[in-house]
């Protein structure tokens, strides 16, 4: 073979190379940052010189190592020192956590000024309530310093034990109408968990006050094996999955955020799928190619090709202010001003998003129209069965599967969607879960929080964006781990499908 | 197909329900072709208001007390007007039905009156005893039925200015005043304490002598600058606090002498001056250094003007010319919307509501003309959509698209132009950069690769299609963007280096063994892997000794210093990989398919005639499948030019016109999810945005509609082979 149709096929197969390469990488990227998010990693003691040529002391934990050229060293002005060359430096990034304590929570060394490096085994990381992490050293409890390390962390950790109770009961206390003796219990619950307290000494050396009811879980990663270390991990991951975020979004879990997703596809799922599979039975089974039939596929045609934000321009104008509005006017005129179906909401997204994915559900369905044997349908027909009947008996449960591959697909589709959701109901944080106890159960009008949009508002929206960064890819994991499986399902589907019906024919 | 059975025989229940059935089908097919037509009915609909033709609809009139006004004003709530007129007598009537509900008289005659400038409901009265009287109207009532009241500030006491020929007045951000007095020889600007103290006012003046016998003298942006204007041309004062009154050199107002009528426009950047010539648009200009009065444009009149009124929100005017006739106008759009002949009699004093959409002209003989305005969008034409447009204090007329600022006096600037060509940008770059990768893929896939290879790497590819454009955003904007900017040269070696390296490996390949190579025929996708990720860190590791080597160690700076290239973090190349990612899987998947339903008959018989695989590739299956890579390639650009989140977040979002590929960019789609939560629903913004929303569609609709006819083409040859 010639060299050049040799590099021409190099190159092609190169070009199948990358689009492998770029998956994986990014699938691992994503995995890789999001699980190690849970992570409980040590604590390092970090000493070193600062600008001013002072040994200062941080606690935190590596989060990456950066190479900065001497270059760019030179002319952000800090004082080049101690190390000759002129070769790239390294520079550690160290969450310190310590917000409102001993403020940044990033600290940024050169790693060639750093004295020390230790690991000492009492460091502990808290939890807290308000301003994310703090890690130092427990000294004592209440002011008693309670003899030697174990026995101080066992009375910490009962402590923080009754801490965890008393916010339970206030949590409790908070659903219920409060009266004066409920609310004078509260107060005095709260008054409980400030009234206890423990000392913190930061790495720098300062001593601090913290009461326990500031403090959420607390934790000491240097004396930690690797089972408890294993153990921590799931525990962190299943607060994740199962808690409201706090903190404008910083800190806490997505639960809302899942529910919000959740909820949103299911409704949606209910709409999309009667029509697209009555629009692909009609196409396939019914109609006889014509005007109409050739109108109906190039709408599905663009319906799948239109950006989606015109889905959500569409949403907010028709749906939510013309639709929105007739359903205030005649059902909630009490409320108005105030708009009940009249804002952005569930119902709104759902439909929405049910256009959307609409021309899936219905390319799935009429493929798998397709594939059942037209001599099923004759003998069905040949035996005195009606269209309906064959169409009900016989071909519609022949293609559940497919149906259901394309509503897998849909679901995907549409917990991956985020634009047009930005203009037909979903927010940062939502006051109320769209799904809760109180009566009708499902608020069809509520706004409600969504996994896609909390990676857009939490990475580009929030003010502490290297904090929440960790955060973010966690998130992002968890989104693509829900649609890289529906989507794998789906194929899976499809091939079991394809091998059911090369046996049936 | 069709039931081949005597439905008549049937039992009435089973031909009810297969007669249902059918329809109800059928209406679900109907009801699909019905959502993406009535998408576009609505965003028509939506959008079409804009283009509406303005107009000035016929009159209603009423008998109110002859007099000839010196101030007509309409109250902030639009439904009562003041009215000040030369014999001293202030009223305030009712529009709906004439009716006074409040007057009052002055001590003297009037000789002007003015509204104060930034304040809505605050008027000047200069009386021919050269005092000014401040007024008031303000809201009495309750809620239920509010009626508008009159108030002299100042405990009633007016403030005695002197011989005047002009004065005007500006309020100060602290609720105070400044008041400029024009006399035949001295310009002077006071300083007045807020209106509603009652302390008698006041306070330093700053004073400069005039000899250039100007007529007027209006306040400019903020109260910060002067315009005097007459004599021989206009003059720009500014007004600082240590310096005084400070002139600049005096500009001649060619046309617009002598002097008719002088109004500022919303936000005082610009005057209307009418002049014997017509109406003419002059701005504050700081080009060359020294702020003077630049002409803007020009408003021909085929008579001359004789009174004006400009809008109180908009850049609108009303002009009434020596004719009678009425004509309105708009600055920014640079024309005059529509005209109505011979109502209002010449010496008729104008009014505008403050939503511009009633026009009120009281002639002295009492005949108040209350004529409806019909004049929505008058910022939006064709030619400010698209073509560069003049605004205020830029030095030369441009492509702006800036629809919100944190001040109400602001000019909105709606040019689409940056908007299509950050559309188009971000789409070319990421087709720069999709289709060779996608298409070069599906050829391998489709004639190289080993059948147990594809049946893995296609879906494999496809369920790239699946990964949430809001995650690619995200890795782009947070971890590619600095990635990159950080490793430009590394970035830009793996470009040379890798498809480089690739030609050279197969140049070595070839001096394998042949058993070797017959092996791994088929497997080379996979095979690629290795000599490319070698070859990438290779280009890592070297990109710093090339870069201290050629460009002084630092691409970056190096790229500004000698080329002039400025470099923003989150740029077009950050946005073409990352939406190249996104738009790959969809190109590859339909190219794929095209190639592959080649007929095999077709390459069979072009390598029995003794052509090589790879010129059967090239000159039998790629033409054949042509079409099929086309429409694959269009299908791919219509989903980048409507995608949203990866723009939005890999971006800066400014729209600026500039084609680097280390600038960033504001697309038509991304525009749409940051304005539209926040557009006023039916204002102009709101349907503007709609509109674009109506060119986004029929972008795609149109790349769309080309790929599948092309489609739809391949399949019928096909099926003839």
């Amino acid at each position: 073979m010639r060299f050049g149709s040799q590099a021409w096929i190099w190159l092609n197969a190169a070009a199948v190379g990358l689009c492998l390469c770029t998956l994986t990488g990014l699938l691992l990227l994503i995995a890789v940052r999001g699980l190690g998010h849970f992570w409980p990693a040590d604590l390092q003691l970090y000493a070193y010189l600062d600008d001013a040529g002072a040994t200062r002391r941080v606690l935190g934990e590596l989060i990456e190592t950066e190479t900065v050229s001497r270059r760019q060293h030179r002319e952000s002005g800090t004082a080049l020192d101690l190390v000759p060359g002129d070769g790239p430096l390294q520079r550690l990034v160290i969450k310190t956590g310590n917000r409102r304590l001993d403020p940044p929570d990033f600290a940024h060394i050169f790693e060639h000024r750093i004295e020390s490096v230790s690991a000492p085994p009492d460091a502990v990381v808290l939890e807290r309530v308000e301003w994310g992490n703090a890690h130092g050293e427990v000294l004592a409890v209440n002011g008693a310093a309670h003899g030697n390390g174990d026995r101080l962390w066992q009375a910490f950790k009962q402590r923080m034990e009754a801490a965890h109770r008393v916010r339970e009961t206030i949590k409790a206390l908070a659903g219920t109408t409060l009266e004066a003796a409920e609310e004078e219990r509260r107060r005095r619950l709260h008054r409980q968990l400030d009234a206890n307290s423990f000392t913190l000494r930061l790495a720098n050396g300062r001593l601090a006050e913290v009461p326990f009811g500031d403090v959420l879980r607390a934790w000491r990663p240097n004396r930690m094996n690797l089972a408890e270390k294993l153990g921590h991990y799931v525990e962190t991951f299943w607060l994740f999955l199962s808690q409201p975020p706090r903190e404008a979004n910083a800190e806490g879990g997505v639960f809302p955020a899942i529910l919000g997703t959740v909820t949103m596809v299911l409704l949606m799922s209910v709409l999309v799928t009667p029509l697209g599979v009555a629009a692909a039975i009609y196409l396939h089974e019914y109609a006889r190619p014509g005007v109409f039939v050739r109108l109906i596929r190039i709408a599905v045609n663009n319906l799948a090709g239109v950006p989606s934000i015109i889905y959500g321009v569409f949403g907010l104008g028709f749906f939510v202010y013309l639709m929105g509005d007739a359903v205030d006017q005649t059902l909630f005129r009490d409320s108005l001003p105030a708009p009940t179906f009249g804002a952005p909401g569930l119902l709104w997204a759902s439909l929405t998003l049910a256009l959307l994915t609409l021309p899936v559900v219905v390319v799935s369905t009429e493929e798998g129209l397709s594939r059942i044997p037209k001599t099923l349908r004759e003998g069905s027909l040949a035996l005195g069965a009606t269209q309906a009947e064959t169409l009900f008996r016989l071909v519609l449960p022949a293609a559940s599967p497919s149906v259901l591959t394309g509503l897998i697909l849909a679901v995907a589709r549409a917990a991956g969607e985020v634009a047009p959701l930005m203009l037909v109901g979903v927010v940062k944080l939502a006051p109320n879960l769209p799904v809760d106890g109180e009566f009708p159960y499902l608020h069809l009008e509520r706004k409600f929080m969504h996994l896609g949009f909390h990676i857009f508002d939490l990475g580009f929206q929030s003010p502490n964006v290297a904090a929440t960064r960790p955060l973010v890819y966690a998130t992002a994991l968890l989104l693509v781990a829900v649609i890289v499986t529906l989507n794998l399902t789906a194929i899976l589907l499809r091939n079991r499908l394809a091998w059911k019906f090369r046996q049936l024919s | 197909m069709r039931a081949s059975l005597n439905i008549a025989t049937l039992p009435r229940r089973r031909r009810w329900i297969d007669f249902l059935t059918r329809a109800v089908m059928a209406l679900g097919a109907a009801a699909v072709a019905a959502v993406i037509v009535l998408m576009l009915a609505f965003l028509v609909q939506v959008a079409a208001p804009l283009f509406l033709p303005a107009a000035i609809a016929p009159s209603t009139e009423l008998s109110l007390p002859a007099g000839h006004a010196k101030l007509l004003r309409v109250h902030p709530s639009g439904d009562a007007a003041l009215r000040v007129d030369a014999d001293g007598r202030i009223s305030i009537f009712a529009l709906s039905d004439g009716a006074q509900l409040q007057s009052r008289w002055l001590d003297a005659t009037v000789v002007a009156a003015k509204p104060v400038f930034l304040a809505n409901d605050l008027h000047a009265v200069l009386d021919s005893a050269q005092q000014l009287w401040l007024l008031q109207t303000v809201q009495r009532g309750g809620a239920r039925r509010p009626s508008p009241e009159l108030n002299i500030l100042f405990g009633g006491r007016p403030i005695p200015v002197g011989a005047v020929i002009d004065y005007d007045l500006a309020q100060q951000a602290d609720g105070t005043l400044k008041l400029a007095l024009l006399s035949p020889t001295a310009l002077q600007v006071r300083r007045l304490p807020a209106p509603f103290t009652t302390v008698a006012p006041s306070g330093g003046a700053q004073s400069h002598t005039l000899e250039d016998g100007a007529e007027r003298v209006l306040f400019g942006p903020g109260g910060r600058w002067l315009f005097t204007l007459g004599g021989t041309g206009a003059t720009v004062w500014s007004i600082a606090p240590r310096v005084g009154l400070q002139p600049f050199a005096n500009t001649p107002l060619p046309g617009a002498l002598p002097l008719h009528s002088a109004t500022p426009l919303l936000g005082r950047q610009s005057l209307l001056i009418a002049g014997d010539g017509g109406v003419a648009q002059w701005s504050l200009s700081r080009a060359g250094g020294r702020p003077h009065l630049a002409l803007v444009r020009t408003f021909p009149l085929a008579a001359a003007p004789r009174t004006m009124v400009a809008e109180r929100q908009r850049k609108g005017f009303v002009v009434l010319d020596e004719t009678h006739n009425l004509h309105l106008g708009h600055a920014t759009s640079g024309r005059i919307l529509a005209h109505r002949k011979g109502t209002v009699g010449m010496d008729a004093a104008l009014a505008l509501s403050p939503q511009a959409d009633l026009l009120l002209a009281l002639e002295p003989s009492g005949k108040l003309h209350r004529i409806p305005l019909l004049n929505a969008h008058p910022e939006v034409s064709w030619a400010t959509l698209f073509s560069k447009v003049q605004y205020e204090s830029y030095e030369e007329p441009a492509h702006i698209w800036q629809s919100a600022a944190a001040h109400t006096d602001f000019e909105p600037k709606f040019s689409l132009a940056p908007l299509l060509f950050g559309t188009l940008k971000a789409a070319f770059y990421a087709m720069l950069f999709a289709a060779p990768v996608a298409v070069m893929g599906a050829i391998y896939t489709a004639c190289f690769m080993a059948p147990g290879m594809r049946r893995w790497v296609k879906p494999t590819i496809e369920m790239m299609a699946a990964l949430p454009t809001v995650v690619l955003g995200f890795l782009a904007g947070l971890w590619l963007a600095p990635l990159i900017e950080a490793n430009l040269a590394a970035t830009a070696a793996l470009f040379l280096l890798v498809p480089g390296g690739m030609l050279l490996f197969a140049g070595l390949w070839r001096r394998l063994g042949e058993n070797f190579r017959k092996r791994c025929e088929g497997w080379q996708g996979l095979l690629a892997v290795a000599p490319m990720v070698g070859l990438a860190a290779a280009a890592i590791h070297l990109a710093p000794t090339i870069e201290s080597a050629w460009f002084g160690g630092d691409l970056k700076a190096w790229l500004f210093a000698v080329h002039g290239i400025d470099y923003e973090q989150r740029n077009a190349l950050v946005v073409g990989l990352a939406m190249g990612v996104a738009v790959i899987p969809l190109i590859f998947a339909i190219a794929e398919d095209a190639i592959h339903a080649v007929p095999p008959h077709l390459a069979d018989a072009s390598l029995a005639l003794g052509a090589t695989r790879w010129q059967t590739v090239t000159r039998v299956i790629l033409l054949t499948a042509s079409p099929g890579i086309f429409s694959a390639l269009m299908i791919g650009l219509g989903r980048a030019v409507g995608e949203t989140m990866i723009v939005l977040m890999a971006t800066g979002n400014t729209p600026i016109t500039d084609f680097s590929i280390f600038q960033g960019m504001r697309t038509l789609a991304a525009n749409i999810a940051v304005e539209l939560p926040e557009s006023e629903v039916g204002g102009t913004h709101y349907r503007l945005l709609y509109l674009t929303a109506l060119l986004l569609f029929a972008m795609t609709f149109a790349f769309n509609t080309a790929g599948d006819l092309v489609r739809e083409r391949l399949r019928m040859r096909f099926g003839s082979l």
